[in-house]
């Protein structure tokens, strides 16, 4: 073999090493951290989806499903849904369990919902980062099976158009939030809902039907809407992790109580 | 060079390496489950792309390591697998065989990743295109667990992979 011949084996014998080790790297998922989930709660595992509901088994007629962030485990996300899962009338949460953790592999995974939870009338559906922009998708695809969304740090993806859906849309961003800009949530703007933005709680309008309230959370940022850690490349809260929980999960509730989907089962 | 013929430079690259190798094959499978943490509920566990060597012991076995990378509910996952494959029938372009293997690797999680193995054993049915190629399919059984993950939620499942590939 010339020295050509052998300088291209190497080359493709390192490449069949190295190029797996940064795939593998790539596609690593990040773990959940120490959780304080209240006793009042009850946690149900199973294999494509994570079940919340209030331990004393009452609940509003209206449930939350859930679509992880990409690469996110699961897990993550039942410290901070447990506030939802307690407050107001109590709510049943469904965590849908994605594909090697990417919403993007079955985005119509939430669609199916309805069947394994009948005593259920209405579903929101909800989504951080890559789970919003597939629960955007979700409902484009099943416009009629979800009374609202809840974007978490997220925003539809350009082939998504929602802006003619007959729902409400709540979009919450952190301040501090280094992966998702507030321009690139503006610029989404336009394919969903009529926007209307508001700067103070007390600001929420009393009518959100069709429309999407912004809201951005002070000293929030992108990885404190679910309990992993920091992700690469976000900005440093300056509010804590249990204060952006209690924050998302009341303006959730605000958002429920508002569009009369809080009612007893 | 343009970065568009470095790119496809590097995308031929574990294919000029199939070709040059023998003894290879590429399989892509799914994993039907009835059975996950002791809880009995029919589904789909995910799937995976397995990629074997597979140098001849004697006429009959087949010494198996194989490299994988899947896709399950709740990680993604690799392993490096070790086993044996044993030709149960042949004839002029079919073969059946029967194998077995264990697996060594891990659930991909960060900070940390999460050691995961498990067994596998499987029938697979060959039919010859070529000289030394083949296609094939398989189906068998197979048992993984990642114990690190016990306090999150499932780590243990057992499913029956299906899965079809060719050999080179």
């Amino acid at each position: 073999m010339d020295k050509f011949g052998l300088k291209i084996t190497l080359m493709s014998r390192l490449f069949f090493f190295l190029f797996p080790f940064s795939f593998f790297l790539a596609a690593c998922s990040y773990l959940p951290e120490e959780q304080a989930i209240p006793d009042v709660i009850s946690i149900y595992e199973y294999r494509d989806y994570i079940e919340i509901n209030p331990t004393s088994n009452r609940y509003s007629k209206t449930g939350l499903v859930f679509y992880p962030g990409g690469l996110v485990d699961p897990h993550a996300y039942i410290e901070p849904l447990s506030y939802l899962a307690i407050a107001g009338k109590g709510h049943k949460v469904v965590i849908v369990k994605m594909p090697g953790n990417l919403a993007l592999l079955d985005a119509n995974r939430g669609a199916w919902i309805y069947d394994d939870f009948p005593d259920v009338r209405q579903w929101v559906i909800a989504g951080h980062s890559l789970g919003g922009v597939m629960a955007c998708s979700t409902v484009e695809k099943n416009p009629d099976y979800f009374e609202g969304i809840i974007l978490m740090a997220s925003y539809p993806q350009s082939s998504t158009d929602l802006s003619g859906w007959n729902g409400s849309v709540l979009s919450l961003r952190g301040q501090f939030d280094g992966l998702v800009d507030s321009l690139t949530v503006a610029s989404c703007e336009t394919r969903l809902p009529v926007p209307c933005h508001i700067n103070r709680r007390e600001d929420f309008p009393t009518d959100t039907f069709p429309k999407t309230v912004y809201f951005t959370i002070p000293g929030g940022n992108h990885s404190q809407f679910g309990n992993y850690g920091t992700q690469q490349g976000d900005g440093v809260a300056t509010i804590s992790r249990q204060e952006q929980y209690a924050e998302v999960s009341s303006l959730i509730l605000k958002f429920l109580i508002i569009n009369k989907w809080e009612y007893d089962k | 060079m343009t970065s568009r013929k470095l790119c496809l430079i590097v995308a031929l690259f574990p294919f000029a390496i199939l070709l040059q190798a023998q003894d290879f094959d590429l399989s892509l499978r799914v994993y039907p489950s009835t059975w996950y943490n002791g809880y009995f509920e029919p589904g789909t566990d995910g799937g995976g792309l397995v990629l074997a060597w597979h140098p001849k012991l004697d006429d009959r076995t087949r010494f198996i390591v194989s490299g994988e990378f899947g896709v399950l509910k709740t990680r993604n996952e690799c392993y490096a697998g070790l086993g044996f494959t044993r030709i149960i029938l042949a004839g002029n372009h079919i073969t059946l065989s029967g194998g077995a293997g264990l697996l060594n690797g891990f659930g991909l999680y960060r900070p940390k990743l999460l050691y995961a193995g498990g067994a596998e054993a499987y029938m697979r049915f060959d039919y010859r295109i070529g000289k030394k190629a083949s296609l094939f399919a398989l189906i068998g059984a197979r048992y993984t667990l990642c114990p690190g993950y016990r306090k999150y939620g499932v780590w243990r499942y057992s499913s029956w992979p299906v899965g079809i590939g060719m050999e080179l």
